[in-house]
């Protein structure tokens, strides 16, 4: 895999520990051109994790994201920027290996996007 | 070619670029006239709406200190332009605001956007000629429109207020999809363009002057391949800027620009149209840049007047001395902003109208927010609508 630019924006709780234990084992996963929680400016991918419903403790701040991302969706798709850039998921502490494999395919993708802008 | 109002030096110190640019506006902006009358101070909006505000205070700032009070005055102005009208001796307060602002760093400019300057960063990114938009999504099924021709009607950021202002259910598009039913109803078809911009209104007026030069002439390339000869209008920042700046930022920019309401009355001159019945009261709200500041006051009124069945009530403050809705351009809003939105309400809700029509997208924004914290009561019950769709439902219902 190449470097893609990539940004991730991550909730502080369940994700999180997810990525912390995938940096325990060394492993970081998500390749080098993925950046958490930093700057966006010029990222051609942007990934925002969250936790599951279930273990989400805000309240309707849950509710409040998803419709945020919905209406963010639909601009950058009016920009004709591809919604398929943003990614939104859920992970659950114990989810390292899923949110790995998760972050490797989005790249994946992200690259060829990267590819067709060269 | 428009630029900074003030040639900058960027090795000069920031401090002393800002107080030499301000020297020069202010010469420029006439700010020296005034003779400390006070009638500015008595109907500028934002001293009404609670906060000790003044244009002539900010002006002798403006002469005597660059400092942070001067530069958190100049986000405070709506550039509504009250003041200017009543100025007896023709201070450009408002020029001077919006040129001032574009001195400021840009750091300071993107601090006072609200909505965490989403909207300018919307505009921004439409800056880019590469840039490939998809907002032709809100025009009616059915419609009679075309990609080329020498009508053009223009959208702005309708499409992407639509998806913004979605919680507060204010669809913006829906006025330019009720102008383009009344122009099939006229046998015009109108031209829509894909890669049309947002017109450049807010980052003019936010200081950003380079960005609207860009957006600016991004849409005159448009309309030049697209054959436009004429240019119309529901949104009543976009036909401010459209008719009186692009000139100055496009060289060779000449083609005729109308908001809506004029291009109407005129086209329906020597045609026998049928207005249907909309009854109930109604009062209109005048756009700060439709009305006062490019002096379009009676042609809403007299559309409105040919519906039967509508009565036309007049708030206490109208025409020129109409009070403004409270926030321009997407940047400070606040608890001051608030109040004069409520206040302009109170005056609608005085006339005992059920509806209050304006001639501008962003009015109706800014007043269904303030709406929506109300609780139930003749205020809150007001509904808004954009004046072209109520004419919409009278000529093409």
């Amino acid at each position: 895999m190449t470097s893609p630019r990539i940004v991730v924006f991550s909730c502080q709780w369940a994700p999180h520990y997810a990525l912390q234990s995938l940096y325990r084992r060394g492993r970081r996963g998500e390749g080098d051109g993925v950046r958490v929680l930093s700057a966006c400016v010029g990222r051609i991918g942007v990934v925002v994790l969250g936790c599951p419903p279930e273990l989400c403790r805000h309240g309707l701040d849950l509710e409040r994201f998803h419709a945020r991302v919905e209406t963010l969706r639909a601009i950058i798709e009016t920009l004709g920027i591809p919604a398929d850039r943003l990614l939104v998921r859920a992970f659950h502490p114990h989810e390292g290996a899923q949110l790995a494999e998760c972050l490797e395919k989005f790249s994946a993708g992200i690259d060829a996007v990267a590819e067709g802008e060269r | 070619m428009i630029q900074t109002p003030v040639p900058i030096d960027r090795q000069e110190n920031p401090a002393d670029v800002l107080r030499r640019g301000l020297t020069e506006l202010a010469r420029a902006r006439s700010l020296r006239r005034c003779y400390d009358c006070g009638k500015c101070t008595s109907v500028c909006p934002v001293n009404l709406g609670g906060e000790l505000y003044s244009p002539r205070r900010l002006g002798q700032l403006a002469l005597e200190d660059s400092g942070p009070l001067l530069q958190s005055a100049l986000w405070d102005c709506l550039t509504c332009g009250a003041c200017r009208e009543i100025c007896p001796v023709g201070v450009d307060f408002p020029g001077f605001v919006r040129d001032a602002r574009a001195l400021l760093p840009g750091d300071a400019i993107m601090r006072e956007c609200s909505h965490g300057g989403a909207l300018q960063t919307i505009q921004r990114l439409t800056a880019d000629p590469a840039r490939r938009q998809n907002r032709l999504r809100w025009i009616p099924e059915g419609a009679a429109w075309a990609r080329e021709g020498e009508t053009l009607l223009f959208t702005g950021s309708a499409p992407y207020y639509d998806y913004y202002f979605d919680y507060l259910g204010a669809r913006a598009s829906a006025a330019p999809a009720a102008a383009l039913r009344i122009m099939n109803r006229l046998g015009i078809t109108p031209a829509l363009l894909e890669q049309e911009r947002s017109s450049g209104h807010d980052l003019l007026f936010s200081g950003d002057i380079e960005g609207f030069r860009r957006l600016a002439q991004l849409n005159v390339d448009a309309m030049r391949t697209a054959g436009v000869k004429r240019v119309v209008t529901t949104c009543a920042e976009s036909y401010h800027v459209l008719a009186s700046h692009y000139r100055k930022a496009v060289p060779g920019f000449s083609l005729d620009v109308e908001h809506f309401v004029t291009f109407l009355e005129r086209e329906l001159a020597g045609r026998d149209v049928e207005f249907h019945a909309v009854p109930g009261r109604v009062t209109y709200h005048d756009p700060c840049r439709l009305g006062r500041m490019s002096g379009v006051v009676d042609a809403p009124r007299r559309l409105l007047a040919r519906i039967p069945g509508l009565d036309l009530a007049e708030m206490r403050h109208h025409g020129s001395k109409a009070l403004c809705c409270g926030t321009s351009a997407w940047v400070r809003c606040g608890a001051t902003n608030k109040a004069i939105q409520l206040a302009r309400l109170g005056e609608a809700a005085a006339t005992g109208s059920a509806t209050l029509a304006t001639a501008c997208p962003k009015c109706v924004i800014h007043l269904r927010c303030a709406q929506a914290d109300l609780p139930a009561g003749p205020r809150k019950n007001l509904s808004l609508i954009d004046i072209t769709e109520l004419l919409a439902k009278s000529i093409a219902p």
